[in-house]
C-alpha cells in the first residue's frame, strides 16, 4: 500500500518537473482537452479514547475543454487510503478508487450553463471547496455533512441573471440514485433545489439555497440554507446556516449552523477560529456547539499544513487535529 | 514656474504607465467596465455581446502584467495564485499568456474575439481600446 503511495508521489512529482510550464496546484496541461491534476491530504487526530493517523484523501483529476462550448470533469478518489489506530495498534486501508465527480458541461452563455453527470451540490461556501488543502481547517463543520446531500447525480442549470448580472443562480434536479454512492453523506433518490448567489463587491457575498431531498429510506426532507463572506486580506470571516424539517408525519426539525473568522498575519501564517451549532430533534434537546482554535502554514498556496484544537460541548468529543495536504 | 516646468514631465510619465485594455478592430466590441474586465480574465464570465472571448496575459514575470493584476484584478500575487488553485479544483486554467508584449499584440491581431493589455506605443489601427487606466 505504502508503496503504491510512493509510486503516485514519484509519478506526480516527475511529470511536474518535465513538464515546462507546470506550477504546482494548477494542474498540468497536455492539452486543451487534457488536464491533469491530483491531491492528497494526511491527518492526525487525538482525543480522550482515540489517536489516528492517517492517509485521508488520495484523488486524480482530469478535465478539459472539448471544444468551445463543452467541457468535462472527471474525479476519482480513495477515501480513508490507509489508517493507523495507535490505542488498537491496528491499521486498515481502502486503495478503491471511487467515482467522486463525473460531469459534462455546455456552456450557452454567461447566463445559460448546463450541467450533466455527478456534481457537487451547488450550495454555500463550504460544500463547493471540501477538501482538505483548499479550507483552512483540517475539520469540517458539522453543518458541511449532515443537513444536504454533498452531491448531485442529475442536472443543474447556472449562470447569472440578465437583470442583474451580479447574481449568479443553480437549479439543479435529482432523479435517480447517486452514480456511486461510497462517499454520498446521505443516501437519496429525489434531489431538488435552487441557490443565488450575490456579489456585493469582490470582498463581500452573500447566498440563499433551498431544496427538497427524499432519502433511500423514504424520509423526506426540506430545507433553507444561506451564507455570507467577507474576505479583506488580511481578515475573512464568513458563515453558513441550514434549517431543515421532515415532510413525514412524524415530523421534525434540524438546525446548523458555523462562524469562521481567520487572520493572516503574514502571506504563509494564519490564525483561525470557528464556532458551530448544531441542534437536532430528535437527538438532543440542548443541541451541540463547538469551538475551535486553529493555525495554517501555506509555505505556496498550494501545500498546506494546518493545525486545530476542538472545544466540543460534549467534553468527550474534544480533539486535536494536524493535517498536511498538497494539491498538484 | 517651476511647477509648469515640470507638469509636461509628469503628464508624459503618466502617459508612458498606462496600458490599454484592446481587442482587434474587427471584432466590433464596445468598451468595457473594469468590473465586466475583472469577470472575464478570472474567468467568471466567458462572453461579450454573445461572442465568447479569449483573454491573454502576459508571462507572470512580466511587469505589465503585475500592474494589470493590481489595477484591474485588485489582486495580489498570493490571492490570484490561491484562487487559480481553487478553480483548477473545480477543471478551469487560467488564460493563455504570451512571452512578449509583441506576442501578445500578434495574437490579438491574430485570434478572433482575444482580449488583451498593450502600451500606448504599441497601439496601431488595427486596435480597439476597451479599457485605458
Amino acid at each position: 500500500m505504502w508503496n503504491r503511495f510512493c509510486i503516485v508521489l514519484i509519478f506526480f512529482s516527475i511529470v511536474s518537473l518535465q513538464a515546462q510550464d507546470y506550477q504546482l496546484g494548477h494542474g498540468l496541461k497536455l492539452a486543451d482537452a487534457l488536464n491533469l491534476g491530483a491531491y492528497f491530504s494526511t491527518e492526525y487526530e487525538y482525543k480522550e479514547d482515540e489517536e489516528k493517523a492517517k492517509i485521508d484523501d488520495i484523488a486524480f483529476l482530469m478535465y478539459g475543454q472539448i471544444d468551445e462550448r463543452f467541457s468535462y470533469l472527471a474525479e476519482l478518489e480513495a477515501a480513508n487510503f490507509y489508517e493507523y489506530d495507535f490505542k488498537d495498534r491496528s491499521s486498515s486501508d481502502n486503495t478503491t478508487f471511487q467515482v467522486e465527480r463525473l460531469y459534462v458541461d455546455y456552456m450557452e452563455s454567461d447566463y445559460l450553463r448546463f450541467r450533466a453527470g455527478k456534481f457537487i451540490t451547488p450550495i454555500g461556501y463550504w460544500n463547493l471547496e471540501p477538501i482538505n488543502v483548499l479550507r483552512d481547517t483540517t475539520s469540517n463543520p458539522l453543518y458541511s455533512y449532515t443537513m444536504f446531500p454533498k452531491f448531485v447525480t442529475g442536472v443543474n442549470l447556472s449562470g447569472y441573471l440578465s437583470m442583474d448580472e451580479s447574481v449568479q443562480y443553480n437549479i439543479f434536479a435529482q432523479g435517480t440514485r447517486d452514480l456511486d454512492e461510497e462517499y454520498m453523506n446521505i443516501l437519496n433518490d429525489h434531489f431538488f433545489g435552487a441557490s443565488l448567489e450575490k456579489e456585493f463587491s469582490p470582498e463581500l457575498t452573500a447566498g440563499l439555497s433551498v431544496g427538497e431531498f427524499v432519502t433511500l429510506t423514504n424520509e423526506r426532507y426540506v430545507f433553507l440554507q444561506c451564507n455570507a463572506k467577507y474576505d479583506s486580506y488580511p481578515f475573512k470571516l464568513f458563515g453558513e446556516g441550514v434549517i431543515r424539517s421532515s415532510r413525514d408525519t412524524q415530523k421534525h426539525y434540524s438546525e446548523a449552523m458555523y462562524l469562521q473568522g481567520s487572520y493572516n498575519y503574514s502571506l504563509e501564517h494564519m490564525l483561525v477560529t470557528r464556532f458551530e451549532y448544531f441542534e437536532e430533534e430528535e437527538l438532543s434537546q440542548n443541541g451541540e456547539s463547538l469551538f475551535l482554535l486553529g493555525y495554517s502554514y501555506r509555505p505556496i498556496y498550494p501545500v498546506s499544513l494546518k493545525a486545530e484544537y476542538q472545544w466540543h460541548s460534549l467534553k468527550e468529543q474534544d480533539k486535536f487535529l494536524v493535517s498536511f495536504s498538497v494539491i498538484f | 514656474m517651476k511647477k509648469l516646468l515640470i507638469l509636461p514631465f509628469l503628464v508624459w510619465q503618466l502617459c508612458a504607465d498606462s496600458l490599454y485594455v484592446v481587442t482587434s478592430k474587427t471584432n466590433g466590441m464596445e468598451p468595457l467596465s473594469k468590473k465586466e474586465l475583472r469577470d472575464l480574465f478570472l474567468l467568471k464570465k466567458k462572453f461579450v455581446t454573445q461572442k465568447k472571448v479569449v483573454v491573454v496575459n502576459l508571462l507572470a514575470s512580466h511587469p505589465l502584467r503585475l500592474s494589470f493584476e493590481q489595477h484591474i484584478l485588485e489582486m495580489n500575487r498570493n490571492k490570484l495564485n490561491a484562487y487559480w488553485v481553487k478553480k483548477h479544483f473545480q477543471g478551469i486554467t487560467p488564460p493563455v499568456s504570451q512571452a512578449s508584449t509583441q506576442a501578445m499584440k500578434k495574437f490579438l491581431q491574430n485570434v478572433e474575439n482575444s482580449i488583451g493589455y498593450l502600451p500606448q506605443d504599441l497601439l496601431d489601427d488595427s486596435l480597439k481600446v476597451l479599457y485605458e487606466f
